[in-house]
């Protein structure tokens, strides 16, 4: 159950993750400490041991005189003298090769969203910083077969999250998250490391979910670190200022992930975890600083006012999804909020709205299941039918997207680098219909997505990583 | 990955493999922005900060699945503000947290809405934003990484108030652009610190950042005394560092692999420059 061959020829080999991590022909220093001779290999001897062994051996009274040896040694010495020397420079310079690695060699599936009319599925993978297209209705068990694959540094396709269609312009956008937080929009058929056709950014980090709103010709984005919901024009481009902002005690946003913009009802949802703060504008100015040391920027520039100590606002607050005016903005209070333990809403991320049933769906990552509630739901409320189970496949969800032409919802499970399709009205313990693997059944997942801490256990001999 | 977890991986882990263990689920507290990470081997516990809630994580060093945190230090008396990153002082029984332009030493056991017991801020001090933090608790310095100017701030353990610190290590020589990770050798008198070069994040260029080492006593521009650099270092964007001085490893975590390797630390003692 391998890759297929198109697959292959549009992914990077696992030796070279990306293609772009290892643009650079390796130094010979590099050959040099990864590689032995054959002959010295067999003898057990380095390359820079052969040649000590030479000038050495005489001294040491051992009979290096036959012709056999001599040659062996004179040739060990032309050929391998320059590794040699190469391999104590490099040494010398820190170039070591790790021990040892721990890296997901696979895509793996955050957010996804489809476009029954020209039957694609596109779907973002943070792992190796890619943005994918596959078709829709394929149907294989095995490693799934994608038709574009936008990767590499010049498409500015770093620690993607959210993913939106534009079926009309033939557009997908997409939105760093954790890094050069950057919204990305490519056209359908962009594909190998190509730039995106129109960059915006929004913030300077934290970007998690971005929605289209074609009636109205807006696009969305959430802003985690800062509690905010950020409208703009469509076609807005570097940094063009939102048409409208969201953000304020008032507004219930916590840690937001995913966003959905109804344009039917003149609504904005917005799904929120439970970790809460009031940002402030200085926080803004301050997270600039990371945005800039992220792009690189040769002279980081720091607001002049210095920042005193002062009481912290931060609190848990209960999960929630927050449903705004579509024309809301600053410190405006949501017309409906859904929280409480009745909705068994935990690390919700994206939300989607069918509006030709009214429903809310919630890909619930706590529970590893689709909450699925009325569209007008409000406060303390059941969801109406959910799915979960073992069947399912689904783990940790994070993406979604329902396809009412076609009568699906998918989900993505990125610890199974896979995006699962089920029909729109499953429940329950319900198989998935069909399955868009990134990597062969079974592999396993090293979950590791923009870290930046380790530590080492030392009685139990482990490593703990957190995300 | 963007569910928030700790993977807890075996020491000997290599290649595709899935943690051993993780803390993950609606109870631990955690988001997915925790950038740093103790281990306090005298305690068995574990301490992360979740700067989205503004608040600091103790668990169980046994902890799994979806475990609550055994103590919370947050509220308004904390004054925690964009506390990404932290360091653990299990001597003197203190975790140190520096936020944007403050670093904050609570109790090892405080739990709650405490106020700090000690803070260094003010304008002496040049701090703006932490990029990595140590303290070493047998020769009292703390070392943190600041981004404006870039470079390491070394104070004295028991700073207070407003004051300069007692070495920058800053300036084109240092190789300094951003640091992330930092730990800390006592016997040695060294810093370890993860370097991430201008630019790796768009670039992705393996093999320009680095891991430094540096003297205690260093000051103003200085090379590292040792590196880990090069393109067969595979290193992008390096991020935490740890120590296993049993078996002589250090382990990397590096932002844009997504990955964390591991290195012989004998091996870089050869290097050592002075």
């Amino acid at each position: 159950m391998g890759k297929t061959s198109r697959e292959a020829a549009a992914e990077p080999q696992p030796s070279a993750p990306l293609g772009l991590r290892h643009r650079r022909t390796p130094t010979p220093s590099a050959y040099a400490l990864g590689y032995r001779s054959h002959a010295a290999s067999r003898l057990g001897l380095t390359p820079s041991a052969c040649a000590l062994g030479y000038f050495l051996a005489p001294l040491r009274g051992y009979n290096c005189s036959t012709m056999r040896i001599r040659k062996f040694f004179v040739i060990s010495l032309l050929f391998l003298s320059g590794p040699a020397v190469l391999l104590l420079f490099s040494q010398l310079n820190g170039n070591l090769a790790p021990l040892r690695q721990v890296r997901d060699r696979f895509p793996v599936f955050a957010d996804v969203a489809v476009d029954p009319e020209s039957n694609i599925v596109a779907v973002t993978d943070e792992n190796l910083f890619s943005l994918r297209t596959y078709d829709r209705d394929l149907a294989t068990n095995d490693v799934a077969d994608p038709r574009t694959v936008v990767t590499g540094n010049r498409t500015r396709v770093d620690f993607v999250c959210g993913v939106a269609l534009d079926p009309v312009h033939k557009e997908i956008y997409t939105v760093n998250n954790d890094t050069a937080a950057d919204m990305l929009v490519f056209k359908y058929d962009a594909s190998g490391n190509v730039p995106a056709s129109r960059t915006l950014r929004p913030a300077p980090v934290s970007t998690w979910g971005v929605a289209v709103d074609l009636k109205n010709d807006e696009v969305g984005v959430t802003v985690q670190q800062v509690n905010k919901v950020m409208i703009y024009r469509r076609l807005a481009e570097g940094e063009e200022k939102p048409l409208r902002v969201i953000q304020g005690p008032d507004t219930a946003l916590a840690d937001p992930h995913g966003i959905f913009i109804d344009a039917e009802n003149n609504e904005i949802f917005v799904a929120n975890h439970d970790s809460y703060h009031l940002a402030e504008t200085s926080q803004e100015e301050s997270t600039d600083v990371q945005g800039q040391l992220a792009r690189g920027i040769a002279t980081i520039s720091v607001p002049q006012e210095r920042f005193q100590p002062r009481a912290s606002s931060g609190k848990f607050v209960e999960p929630s999804i927050t449903v705004f005016s579509r024309t809301a903005q600053n410190n405006a209070s949501p017309v409906r909020v859904v929280r409480g333990p009745k909705t068994e809403l935990s690390l919700p991320m994206k939300v989607f709205v069918d509006t030709v049933h009214n429903e809310i769906f919630v890909a619930n990552s706590g529970s590893n299941s689709i909450l699925v509630f009325s569209r007008t739901a409000s406060g303390d409320v059941a969801p109406i039918r959910k799915i979960e189970g073992a069947a399912t496949k689904l783990k940790k969800p994070v993406g979604l997207f329902v396809d009412v032409k076609n009568d699906e919802v998918w989900a993505t499970s990125p610890e199974e680098h896979s995006a699962v399709v089920f029909r729109r009205t499953a429940q329950g313990n319900a198989a998935p219909l069909r399955i868009v693997r990134g990597a062969p059944d079974g592999t396993p997942a090293p979950g590791i997505g923009n870290p930046g801490g380790i530590a080492y256990d030392p009685m139990r001999e482990q490593i703990l990583v957190p995300n | 990955m963007a569910n928030p977890r700790i993977a807890i991986f075996a020491r000997l882990a290599n290649g595709n493999v899935a943690p051993t263990r993780v803390i993950e689920g609606p109870h631990t507290r955690l988001s997915r922005t925790s950038h740093a990470i103790v281990f306090d081997e005298k305690n068995d516990e574990i301490v992360v900060p979740n700067p989205l809630a503004e608040a600091i994580l103790v668990y169980r060093g046994n902890a799994s699945g979806d475990a609550a945190p055994i103590r919370t230090i947050q509220g308004p008396r904390t004054l925690l503000q964009e506390n990404d990153e932290l360091a653990l002082d299990n001597v003197h029984d203190e975790i140190i947290v520096p936020t944007r332009q403050a670093i904050l030493v609570f109790s090892r056991t405080a739990n709650g809405n405490v106020a700090p017991l000690r803070i260094i801020a003010g304008p002496k001090t040049k701090m703006f934003r932490a990029r990595g933090i140590a303290v070493d608790p047998v020769n009292n310095i703390i070392a943190m990484g600041n981004a404006n100017p870039q470079g390491i701030l070394i104070f004295n353990r028991t700073d207070q108030g407003d004051v300069a610190p007692r070495s920058i290590i800053t300036g084109p020589r240092t190789g300094i652009y951003a640091t992330k990770g930092f730990a800390v050798l006592p016997d040695r008198k060294e810093l370890i610190a993860t370097v991430e070069a201008r630019g790796v994040q768009v670039s992705r260029n393996v093999g320009e950042s680095f891991v430094g080492i540096w003297n205690y006593t260093d000051n103003g521009d200085v090379a590292p005394k040792a590196m880990i650099k090069g393109e067969t270092s595979m290193l992008i964007a390096p991020r935490g560092a740890a120590l296993d001085l049993k078996h002589q490893e250090i382990f990397v975590i590096d932002k844009v692999q997504n990955s964390f390797f591991t290195y012989s630390w004998q091996k870089i003692l050869q290097t050592m420059q002075r």
